[in-house]
């Protein structure tokens, strides 16, 4: 099992575009949004990719300037 | 009801990604009020750069399962940045060295034999006998050490106190000798004390952030954040980004300059130009708190002295010297760096070169700059630093909040434990040298040494070692902590021909087999990072300390326990002089151990439990195997320095007030941290009424220099017609030795691709993804073309980076240095790029 939550950063005007892109990649959820640019954001393996592929794919969406980690859990569970 | 594994992780995640975006998210917060019994949780400063970020590591059976920002933490408020994400999985990749491994033929050491396991008796005994050895054919400057700013503040210590005082060898560098080596110069230069005299915190009070060579957007991202967070909640702050290509921080640039290699020399001359014909100086502070120099010009290269380049230069021996000019002189200096010019010479839109100047000339923007390996890595290294605090010095923006150069640092502790304790080949503890008399004096008293134990003379710096390996004058050598053999420059004719002399025996300590490692002669399995008791000090002179989590694998061991072991085989009268003994008889027959560490002080402290404040208990390996607290013991030593040395401003707090603290930025004086030095109301060192004192100059005044441009080592001519830049990506740190151990990281960018100009790639029929052949004077590498992605590259110059282990991107580079810093330029050569 392997969690991350990640905070991504975008410029205001660009938080709609981040959004929608967010929205469609699997095993990314989006939990808050501030109206100053930034994202509350958890991603989960999906079965196809690792949770570390899908974090590191988050800086190559257009329009995020930053996505920071918080919390990262990696723990076998039966 | 009882949630079930997977939706608590989450809820906790959620939770804290919350409290760090600053969102107010009540139900995931509820939800992850339960506490985890089975993990335990403490605070560690993360293993990879210099910005210092808390960790919160989770610990479960023995094994670090978990990280989270430390939400406590000053520098990085609950965030990590994408490398944070494999802090706890970079202890366990599949080919962590678990025991000692020395090339043997026919059950004996043999350099040409095979890696062979062997005990830690046989590996030490081995080693001491080859240390011994060239000492007595050759004497103390025939043995070395290179070393890290990756080491903790204790592990540098006891290696300056190995080497500098035991074995009587100054031939210790660090690996910061390739990152850091030019801001310490234009530290020592300028303000005769080294690091920044500005923090972090300067990133909120800012109207202006300008980076100069430095990627902060991948190589420091959570402090981009923070400049990010300023940038986007005040709308008047602006951000200038300089590069020789554009990098991801020109998302964010509100001014983006592209200048061609080695020209921000003239950029910087230009700005202190426009400062003073626009009467923008601050008459009142330079007046009080500056002098004017003038700097040895056309001073070389750092090359071999055969080398014609350095033949030719007039002052290649004197590369630091200089002479007090008047500001009069100063200013026609620096006249010639008009705007025509300044265009013409940097490629520069004279429109950007205005602007850019006046965000430093306009008296009531604030204004940062922030740099890292674009001014170190430099063949005038030394003069970028100078010339940037010209600037500051000149508008009197220095040492207050908002205010301020600052120099970023690649490295965990280069400023903890390569400068501050002094493991270059030149330096002592707290900004002392060896040159210094006085200096030498003070370190053996605090050592307890006989007069006379320290040599005068700067041992071999990190480029001058691999060449002196290869000359056949250092013999025995030590590799801790680092990764030499990729990282140095000019590898195939100057590192492996000195790792592979056959006069030669060469260690490794290492977690991993990296290439260094395979280099070596005999390899020692190391423990990492919370796999013992640190401390680190990061770029805002933050020093911070973490427990031990979890033990080292196998038969691996602490560089303490390698350094002190390798100590106990030595007895003093094989290394020092009858002289030198007849002055401490109390030493006869004693070991280098004995007189070094268990000296009544460094083993002062009894072994004791190492609790937390929720009474969770930690082991610490070195202590029960020492018999003494050795981190507290050594550290209390160390301290002296600080205390009582003879530069003031060093001052460090309590061992225990560290453990409970998130840092404490030095001076600390009475429990309390200095944020910004130098300037009366926040350094108590600052004399009442004189508004500013840099009291690391005896005059405490700041030194301006005039210094002009000169041209690079190597320029791109009509065979190797295309600069080369070498450098960091996000997702893999330096040599790659860690993160490239973590298969999701290493998926992610598993090689290293060379970036192109789509035009320049075209004229030489390659196509993106298409295999190529870079090649400079000194090697070549193969890699693919890249011509979109993060980098965009103007025409005229390719960047690859260096930390692929296949693609050993600095085969290619020559090893010109910045003479007066002796640090690489790593930023320029000439290479071709041709199909492979």
């Amino acid at each position: 099992m392997n969690i991350a939550g990640v905070v991504v950063h975008t410029k205001p005007a660009d938080l709609a575009t981040v959004q929608a892109q967010l929205e469609t990649m699997a095993g990314v959820e989006i939990h808050g949004i501030h109206e100053n640019g930034r994202l509350v954001v958890t991603v989960e393996e999906d079965g196809y990719r690792e949770t570390s592929d899908t974090v590191l794919r988050l800086h190559q969406v257009q329009g995020v300037l930053n996505a920071s980690l918080v919390y990262q859990h990696s723990e076998d569970i039966a | 009801m009882k949630l079930s594994r997977r939706k608590f992780i989450k809820a906790n995640a959620v939770a804290a990604t919350a409290l760090a975006a600053g969102i107010s998210l009540p139900e995931a917060a509820a939800l992850a009020q339960e506490e985890d019994q089975n993990i335990r949780w403490d605070k560690a400063p993360c293993r990879f750069c210099g910005t210092g970020c808390s960790v919160l590591v989770g610990t479960k059976d023995g094994r670090v399962v978990a990280t989270q920002g430390d939400p406590d933490a000053p520098v990085n408020r609950g965030l990590n940045c994408i490398k944070g994400y494999f802090l706890s999985k970079i202890m366990y990749g599949k080919d962590r060295l678990k025991t000692p491994l020395l090339r043997k033929k026919n059950g004996k050491y043999d350099k040409e034999g095979d890696f062979t396991p062997v005990s830690w008796d046989e590996a030490l005994d081995t080693m001491a006998v080859k240390f011994k050895e060239a000492l007595k054919k050759k004497g103390p400057t025939s043995v070395g050490m290179f070393g890290s700013g990756q080491w903790t503040v204790f592990e540098g210590y006891t290696a300056s106190k190995l080497m500098k005082a035991g074995l009587r060898t100054n031939n210790l560098d660090p690996n910061a000798r390739h990152c850091m080596a030019s801001a310490v110069a234009g530290f020592m230069r300028t303000f005769g004390s080294d690091e920044p005299m500005g923090c972090y915190d300067d990133l909120e009070y800012a109207d202006g952030f300008v980076l100069w060579g430095s990627n902060m957007a991948e190589m420091h991202p959570i402090l981009w954040s923070r400049l990010t967070d300023r940038r986007l909640t005040a709308s008047h702050v602006k951000v200038a980004v300089l590069s020789t290509f554009e990098n991801r921080n020109f998302e964010l640039a509100d001014l983006g300059i592209i200048f061609k290699p080695q020209t921000d020399l003239v950029i910087l001359n230009y700005i202190a130009n426009y400062i003073i014909e626009n009467k923008a100086v601050n008459t009142d502070f330079v007046g009080k708190h500056v002098r004017f120099k003038k700097g040895n010009t056309d001073i070389g290269y750092g090359l071999r002295p055969e080398d014609e380049r350095e033949k030719k230069a007039v002052n290649a021996s004197k590369a630091g010297g200089s002479v007090d000019i008047t500001f009069d002189e100063y200013k026609k200096f620096v006249a010639e760096y008009t705007l025509d010019k300044a265009h013409e010479m940097t490629g520069v839109s004279k429109e950007q070169l205005v602007d850019l100047a006046k965000m430093y000339a306009d008296p009531k923007r604030k204004i940062v700059s922030y740099w890292t390996m674009g001014f170190n890595q430099h063949s005038r290294g030394t003069w970028a630093n100078n010339l940037v605090y010209n600037i500051h010095l000149l508008t009197g923006k220095i040492s207050e909040p908002g205010n301020g150069p600052f120099s970023l640092t690649g490295q965990p502790s280069a400023c903890g434990t390569a400068r501050e304790v002094g493991t270059f080949a030149h330096r002592l503890p707290a900004d002392l040298v060896v040159m210094n008399e006085a200096h030498r004096d003070f370190a053996e008293q605090v050592w307890k040494l006989p007069k006379g134990t320290i040599v005068g003379k700067p041992g071999y710096h990190a480029v001058l070692q691999n060449r002196m390996l290869k000359d056949g004058k250092l013999n025995a050598y030590w590799v801790m902590c680092n990764n030499n053999v990729q990282a140095a420059p000019n590898l195939n004719e100057e590192t492996l021909p000195g790792y592979r002399n056959p006069e030669n025996f060469i260690v490794v300590s290492d977690p991993y087999p990296t290439v260094t490692a395979m280099a070596a002669d005999l390899i020692l399995p190391t423990a990492m990072w919370v796999e013992k008791e640190g401390a680190y000090g990061n770029a805002e002179r933050r020093s911070q300390f973490w427990r031990q989590q979890v033990d080292a694998p196998g038969e691996a061991k602490t560089d303490i326990w390698q350094m002190m072991e390798f100590s106990k085989r030595f007895k003093v009268e094989e290394v020092w002089p009858a002289e030198l003994i007849a002055q401490k008889p109390e030493y006869r027959g004693k070991t280098l151990y004995d007189i070094l560490y268990a000296n009544g002080q460094v083993n002062k402290y009894p072994t004791q439990k190492i609790v937390d404040g929720a009474g969770n208990e930690y082991k610490n390996t070195e202590m029960a195997h020492f018999g003494f607290y050795v981190h507290k013991g050594l550290y209390e030593e160390y301290r002296i320095f600080g205390l009582k040395g003879p530069k003031k401003g060093h001052e460090l707090g309590n061992f225990d007030d560290y453990h409970k603290s998130r840092g404490l930025r030095w001076p600390v004086i009475d429990g309390k941290e200095t944020l910004w030095r130098y300037r009366e109301g926040y350094d108590p060192h600052v004399a009442k009424g004189s508004e500013v004192q840099f009291y690391g100059n005896k005059d405490n005044k700041a030194h301006i220099f005039a210094l002009p441009y000169e041209p690079p080592a190597e320029s791109p001519d009509i065979e190797y017609n295309l600069w080369l830049c070498t450098g960091r990506v996000l997702e893999h740190w330096h040599s790659g030795s860690m993160t490239q151990r973590v298969p999701e990281l290493y998926r992610a960018v598993p090689h290293a691709v060379l970036f192109m100009h789509p035009d320049d790639a075209q004229e030489r029929g390659l196509r993106r993804g298409m295999a190529v052949k870079i090649a400079s004077r000194r090697g070549e590498v193969t890699a693919s073309v890249e011509t979109r992605g993060r980098n965009k590259m103007p025409r005229g110059m390719v960047f690859l980076p260096w930390f692929d282990a296949r693609r050993l991107a600095n085969k290619l580079i020559l090893d010109a240095t910045c003479p007066i810093s002796k640090e690489t330029d790593f930023k320029k050569c000439a290479v071709k790029v041709e199909r492979a």
